[in-house]
């Protein structure tokens, strides 16, 4: 079985969807168990491609392919996990900063913390400190991320933990960022939980914050 | 004063109208700052391997994290105090700020984002040759879904009928609104005549560069 999880994982990285739904098909065929088909193959392969995109190995066209590969196969393994009720591991908000556009990055964490078995909110772009103000408030999540991928828009990233304290909110909610500029430096500056250089990065920070 | 200009190529154009005769000049590599760890090494690099000048002037603005870091034992580094070309280009950091919250859904061209093919037309052919039509179109609409300006800047190199008849031909491809903006070389002229104020982050020998200085 471990070439099989390998053949899978290759394929998530090479961005072939339909090799991918093919062999994630062929296993549930098998009674392979989801969740491994997920963590063993599908996970184990994005990590590889975040990983690869953060030094500059792999380019946005071909993150993006292996992104959608990746969700082939989720597709089909999804409504396997519906009838398991598997306890969320919690529950994320993840949003682009304010004034900033860029979500490639961050739609690629929130893919990776579904997968792992997160709830995911995801507020989109453009989200300033009143918008993450407001899901806290709805949603109740353990973590907030937040990404920027320009600096003109980094530093909103702090203006919401502000926010938060103003709230009294910010013992409540854990605050991690993330986006090429960011590093953990002005993380530790602005006062965030945490900082994660890439898509697994992040989801092992969310399973470390929250245990 | 021993200087040196270490620019992008992004702005060759712009550097060489004003670049003074006493003042020599190394091109880097356009797009480094898409890794932007990359590119603060490749800038580093450049300054532990001079040993000919006693300044070092900075064709880049912050540049995600390009500049970050950066230190010498021997040299000042000079930087102009931006977030990046656009802000070069434009001639003031105030002028790209007042812009920005505007218009922050904008796409900004020059002549050397233009000649790089740095932008999503370019990059759509570049990308149908390995995926196909299909997959490319998808790619740019994903990458650029939420843009809705492509601004032409115009700095007074290359021939402006073209780069504007082109890079509305970008906007047309996107299917969002074309605009230019005048552009300037003042901050550059400045940079390299000497002229360091608030405009300027200027790091003597043995200090670091530190990225809050740009935000």
């Amino acid at each position: 079985m471990s070439n099989y999880f390998e053949d899978l994982a290759h394929s998530v990285i090479a961005g072939q969807q339909d090799r991918v739904k093919q062999l994630t098909q062929q296993a549930l065929d098998a009674g392979t168990d989801p969740v491994e088909i997920i963590n063993q193959g599908l996970i184990s392969g994005m990590n590889v491609v975040g990983a690869r995109f953060k030094v500059g190995q792999m380019f946005v066209p071909e993150v993006l392919m292996s992104a959608r590969a990746m969700n082939g196969g989720m597709e089909l393994v999804k409504p396997l996990l519906v009838g398991q009720e598997l306890p969320s591991a919690g529950k994320v908000v993840l949003g682009t900063v304010k004034g900033d556009l860029h979500d490639i990055g961050k739609n690629l964490v929130g893919m990776m913390l579904e997968s792992a078995g997160f709830t995911v909110v995801n507020l989109g772009v453009d989200a300033g400190p009143q918008k993450f103000l407001q899901a806290i408030k709805e949603h109740k999540p353990g973590v907030i991320g937040m990404s920027a991928l320009l600096t003109t828009t980094m530093l909103s990233m702090k203006d919401t933990i502000e926010v938060l304290k103003e709230e009294g909110l910010r013992n409540k909610v854990k605050v991690i960022v993330g986006g090429a500029p960011i590093s953990q430096d002005f993380a530790d500056e602005i006062g965030a939980d945490g900082f994660a250089p890439d898509a697994a990065s992040a989801t092992d920070l969310c399973k470390k914050l929250l245990a | 004063m021993k200087g040196k200009v270490l620019a992008c190529q992004t702005m060759a154009d712009e550097v060489q109208k004003v670049l003074p005769p006493d003042l020599d000049l190394e091109l880097l590599p356009y797009a480094l700052h898409r890794v932007p760890q990359r590119l603060q090494s490749e800038l580093q690099k450049r300054i532990d391997a001079d040993t000919d000048h006693d300044t070092l002037l900075f064709g880049y603005g912050l540049c995600s994290y390009g500049v970050v870091n950066l230190c010498s034992e021997r040299h000042t580094l000079v930087i102009p105090r931006v977030h990046d070309c656009i802000s070069l280009l434009m001639g003031a950091r105030e002028i790209y700020d007042r812009e920005f919250a505007k218009h922050p859904a904008t796409i900004y061209l020059s002549k050397g984002w233009i000649d790089q093919g740095a932008e999503p037309l370019a990059e759509f052919k570049n990308y149908a040759e390995t995926y196909g039509n299909e997959d490319a179109q998808w790619m740019i609409d994903t990458q650029y879904k939420h843009y809705q300006r492509v601004v032409l800047i115009d700095t007074g190199v290359g021939c402006r009928e073209e780069l504007a008849l082109y890079t509305r031909s970008v906007a047309r491809f996107l299917n969002v609104a074309y605009d230019e903006h005048p552009g300037s070389v003042r901050l550059l002229t400045k940079l390299f005549r000497g002229d360091w104020d608030r405009e300027f982050v200027v790091i003597p020998p043995g200090r670091m560069v530190m990225q809050r200085s740009f935000l």
